[in-house]
């Protein structure tokens, strides 16, 4: 009985519903995608971050360096010599070194020049295909494969440029050296999914660079040169010696992962926190708006509430009634709002766009969204409520009196 | 205007005071003993007795003021009796708790009013429906269906009621009042609002499908069209009693 009158009364006021349904969604579609978002990028920049200790690069700002070099974000701050692998692979305090060599770029997927150790830093695993070996061999990630329908043995051309005009395909093009997929990565849920991962070799032989002799390590004027070096140390000294060492005595700079990050996450969440904040104050106002639609509802139903209690309905039933229809007003904006902020999440994180090189999940659902949810929904049953006690004091004497004779 | 003489109280026809009121009779849809009412110290009802037999009719008359719809009030339980008994089909309404008046009204007693008449975010017939559910914990399509027949507004069932006409809203709210086969059926001026053709086939109405479920019948009203259609009749002064 309380569901199918809920359901009558909340099409007699359809617009009225609708509206409020919509201010619910919106401010529960903004607190969901806040929520994802600060959640997922702070835990995807945690993962991509593991396992490197340090960041070594041409002179910058440090967060560019771990951008460009962790997170695949930003552009690089320069070259370095080739000699500083050599160095730092000879230091007591490291226990590895990988190389990068960045600047190129597939239809704004980048490419980048490195060892097969890289993919162990983020668990690839090969889903088809070799790992790269021979000049012009490279490895894709899952991601960067089913967008740009990459398979194993396909050859494609690279370009030069890695921000506007690699996207647009507008960058120089290396039509003389192309590539060709060897593998394809399984998943990671890193950012090696949107990478195209080859040799070093390859990215200087594409830009017609020599490379040094296997055997020879080459001075500071060697022509090779590499973009960042990621380190992780062997033990605490290193930490403590390295970063200093590299920033005073060398034309390098040494970035922490861990701090760069944790300043970007901060300066994130103190806007993150405004949003929130402005989120709330959505749904509270989405609660009032409820709270006044009922209280008018209540008094215009004065003459029903009355009948329905002549007719034999009990005050809880009644009561039930006012409260369901704003409960159930504030489960479907809720649930409407949720669904809004991962199509919305969807639809900006698919393709090129900067969050998408976050590679957010957009139909990951997390507990959080589940305590926005109720506490909205919780916020429409609350303000209902007040509008649903009248029906302990309504007079029906009184109102079958005003309304009847 | 006739009055029934008092102490009849042989089955099918109403009696007044001047005889207690067989409360317990089993025959008695309505029993009236003794019953008197104020508000704020002022009497509003004096010391009524009268009964309705089953399936019998009983008009109400009186003045404004005469305390016509307190009697209803304090007959369909909406307000608590002071003094005297009430007793609905051999059951107390007098006495009742809050709780127990409702449950009593739901199960015995349909009641038509001037203008509120149905829930307004429901069709007519899910009115009934929901009438019928109240009144006897389920709703059966078919006898809504039959009712609306007899009530001749069974194509008008599913409109929203903005559409329907007065006249058509008045006999959906006496099929409101019916669907649970109440034993008494009180109608507080059931046809002020209406003009005469409709209030003469709504009193009609409320006459053949009364009789047609065995349903005894309460009519309050000041409405002279209608006093001639139902022979007994109570007189409540503007002294708030039964006239001599």
């Amino acid at each position: 009985m309380i569901a199918e009158l809920v359901i009558a009364y909340m099409r007699e006021r359809l617009l009225s519903t609708a509206l409020n349904i919509a201010l619910l969604a919106l401010s529960v579609a903004a607190l969901v995608l806040l929520l994802i978002a600060s959640s997922q990028i702070g835990e995807r920049l945690e993962r991509n971050a593991r396992g490197v200790d340090l960041v070594v690069g041409a002179k910058g700002s440090p967060l560019q360096l771990i951008l460009s070099s962790i997170y695949q974000m930003d552009r690089p701050t320069g070259n370095i010599p080739l000699s500083a692998l050599y160095q730092l692979r000879r230091d007591p305090g490291v226990a590895r070194v990988i190389p990068l060599a960045l600047g190129d770029a597939f239809r704004g997927y980048r490419i980048v020049g490195t060892e097969p150790a890289y993919l162990s830093l983020y668990g690839a695993q090969i889903a088809a295909g070799q790992m790269f070996a021979g000049q012009g061999d490279c490895v894709v990630g899952a991601e960067a494969a089913r967008d740009l329908g990459l398979t194993v043995g396909q050859r494609f051309i690279g370009g030069h440029g890695m921000g506007e005009e690699a996207e647009s395909g507008s960058g120089a093009e290396h039509a003389a050296q192309p590539f060709t997929v060897t593998a394809i990565l399984k998943p990671t849920g890193t950012v090696a999914d949107r990478l195209i991962v080859t040799s070093v070799d390859t990215i200087w032989h594409m830009h017609g660079v020599e490379a040094p002799a296997v055997d020879a390590e080459p001075d500071a004027s060697a022509e090779a040169e590499i973009t960042a070096l990621l380190v992780t140390y062997r033990n605490a000294a290193g930490a403590v010696r390295l970063p200093m060492m590299i920033n005073r005595q060398t034309n390098m700079q040494s970035a922490v992962p861990a701090i760069e990050t944790n300043r970007l996450l901060s300066l994130l969440g103190v806007g993150i926190d405004g949003a929130m904040l402005f989120g709330w104050l959505l749904a509270l106002i989405g609660g009032l708006s409820i709270f006044v639609a009922m209280l008018n509802a209540a008094n215009a139903r004065e003459g029903d509430l009355a009948l329905l209690r002549v007719m034999g309905a009990t005050r809880g039933q009644v009561f039930g009634t006012i409260l369901m229809e704003g409960t159930v007003t504030a489960v479907l904006g809720a649930c409407v709002g949720a669904l809004t902020a991962h199509l919305v999440l969807a639809q900006v994180s698919s393709g090129q766009s900067p969050l998408a090189q976050l590679g957010l999940e957009p139909w990951r659902w997390s507990g959080g969204e589940v305590v926005i949810v109720a506490i909205v929904v919780g916020i429409g049953a609350i303000t209902a409520l007040v509008p649903a006690m009248r029906i302990f004091t309504v007079n029906l004497a009184e109102t079958l009196g005003k309304t009847g004779r | 205007m006739h009055r029934s003489d008092a102490g009849h109280g042989h089955a099918g026809t109403p009696s007044l005071n001047g005889a207690r009121a067989d409360l317990q009779s089993p025959t008695a849809a309505l029993a009236v003993s003794n019953l008197s009412h104020a508000f704020a110290g002022q009497a509003v009802l004096q010391d009524i007795t009268f009964r309705i037999d089953a399936a019998s009719h009983m008009l109400l008359l009186g003045p404004s003021g005469s305390g016509k719809s307190t009697l209803i009030n304090l007959i369909t339980g909406i307000l608590p009796c002071q003094s005297g008994a009430i007793h609905i089909a051999g059951e107390p309404m007098s006495g009742a708790n809050g709780r127990q008046r409702d449950d009593l009204r739901r199960r015995r007693i349909g009641v038509v009013f001037q203008s509120l008449r149905l829930v307004s975010a429901l069709t007519v017939r899910r009115n009934l429906h929901l009438a019928q559910k109240l009144a006897t914990g389920s709703s059966v399509p078919e006898q809504v269906d039959a009712l609306l027949d007899r009530l001749g507004i069974r194509h008008r069932a599913d409109a929203p009621l903005r559409k329907l006409s007065q006249g058509q809203l008045q006999r959906a709210a006496i099929g409101r009042a019916l669907i649970g086969a109440p034993d008494l059926l009180v109608a507080d001026e059931p046809t002020s609002a209406l003009d005469d053709a409709n209030a003469a086939s709504t009193i009609d109405l409320l006459l053949e499908t009364a009789a047609a479920q065995g349903t005894s019948l309460l009519v309050a009203t000041h409405d002279k069209r209608i006093m001639d259609r139902i022979s007994h009749q109570l007189v409540l002064t503007d002294h708030s009693r039964i006239a001599a």
